[in-house]
């Protein structure tokens, strides 16, 4: 399926934002098969390999200024694990998202620019997990100091117990002294009295950064779901452009 | 629910974001409406009270060996050695 570029509302790569401008995206989910054929039979036999794989193409303009999809796009080859989210339709609480993590690899082919814009054709794989119904629990903004989002939680109307995996994407972050910053996906029953439930990497570093984590199947996860980010430390004019997303499996 | 005190089986935050009771505390900053729901699932445990049974004195060694004749440990008291001789060498 292609979409136009201006109805996809974020596409992060390790915090970066990739999405291009006046661009075609197209993606796919893939599961694959191996052959195996027993000798002596007539029909070719395949069977699933459960590895998943996201693939992405995006073709058109992308913005050549500085920290812009462009810059983000050439320096994030080589790097061997990525992770990925996309945002379709809104950025917005509950809203839905894809989610992908693991081996990178990326083309990213591009032409001469006009001003700052590039034409250029880029394509992602990533090989490994794919969480393509996932929902948006915080949505990409910037934030100052601590926050959360437990006013407004993604209720899922019952609790589950098949597992969950929640992707956080920092796009950028000033720790404006304070030494650390922990992000947490939370869980309720009732909206009202939450506990940890995903207690994402330390961040340390100011640099874009983005994580997937997971919660094993069998543990009990309540029906709420919310973010918390908590400094630490002390300081003054600490602020994040972040983004949490979760899927239940 | 009025009376009973609770404590935290995990640490709980409130709609602000703001730790209400930690591991092991109790919940009076915990709240109530969600006292019930949250002693279904497990997160907070009732305070035992007198009479509970299962709080008061250690056992003493006394009250060991009480169990033990009271439940039918019957080999080990002396009594029970001496009818078993008895027997052995009737």
């Amino acid at each position: 399926m292609s979409y136009g570029s201006d109805k996809v509302a974020f596409m992060l790569l390790g915090g970066r934002s990739i999405l291009g401008s006046l661009t075609d995206l197209e993606f796919t989910s893939a599961n694959s098969i191996k052959p195996k054929t027993p000798l002596g039979t007539a029909a070719v036999v395949k069977r699933p390999t459960n590895m998943e794989m996201f693939q992405a193409t995006q073709k058109g303009w992308f913005d050549e200024s500085a920290g812009a999809a462009h810059e983000a796009l050439a320096g994030s080859r080589g790097r061997s694990t990525q992770v990925l989210c996309l945002g379709f339709a809104e950025n917005a609480v509950g809203a839905e998202a894809i989610g992908a993590a693991g081996a990178y690899t990326g083309t990213y082919k591009h032409g001469a620019n006009i001003d700052d814009w590039v034409r250029a054709d880029a394509t992602y794989e990533l090989s490994g997990a794919v969480d393509d119904a996932a929902v948006i629990l915080a949505p990409l903004a910037a934030r100052a100091g601590d926050w959360d989002t437990t006013s407004t939680p993604v209720n899922a109307g019952a609790s589950s117990v098949a597992g969950l995996a929640a992707y956080l994407q920092v796009s950028s972050l000033t720790l404006g002294g304070y030494t650390s910053v922990t992000v947490k996906v939370r869980h309720s029953p009732d909206g009202v009295t939450y506990a940890d439930l995903v207690t994402f990497t330390v961040i340390t570093a100011t640099d874009p950064t983005a994580e997937r984590k997971t919660v094993a199947a069998g543990t009990t996860i309540q029906p709420y779901l919310a973010v918390a980010a908590a400094y630490a430390g002390a300081g003054a004019g600490n602020t994040m452009t972040a983004m949490v997303q979760a899927q239940r499996y | 629910m009025h009376g009973q005190e609770y404590v935290a089986q995990v640490a709980l935050y409130n709609k602000a974001g703001v730790q209400v009771a930690a591991p092991g505390q109790t919940c009076e900053r915990v709240a109530a409406s969600s006292l019930a729901t949250l002693l279904a699932i497990g997160w907070i445990v009732p305070v035992p009270t007198p009479g509970d049974g299962d709080i008061g004195p250690a056992s003493t060694p006394a009250d060991e060996a009480g169990d033990q004749v009271a439940f039918g440990a019957l080999p080990t008291r002396p009594g029970s050695r001496r009818r078993a001789r008895d027997e052995e060498g009737s």
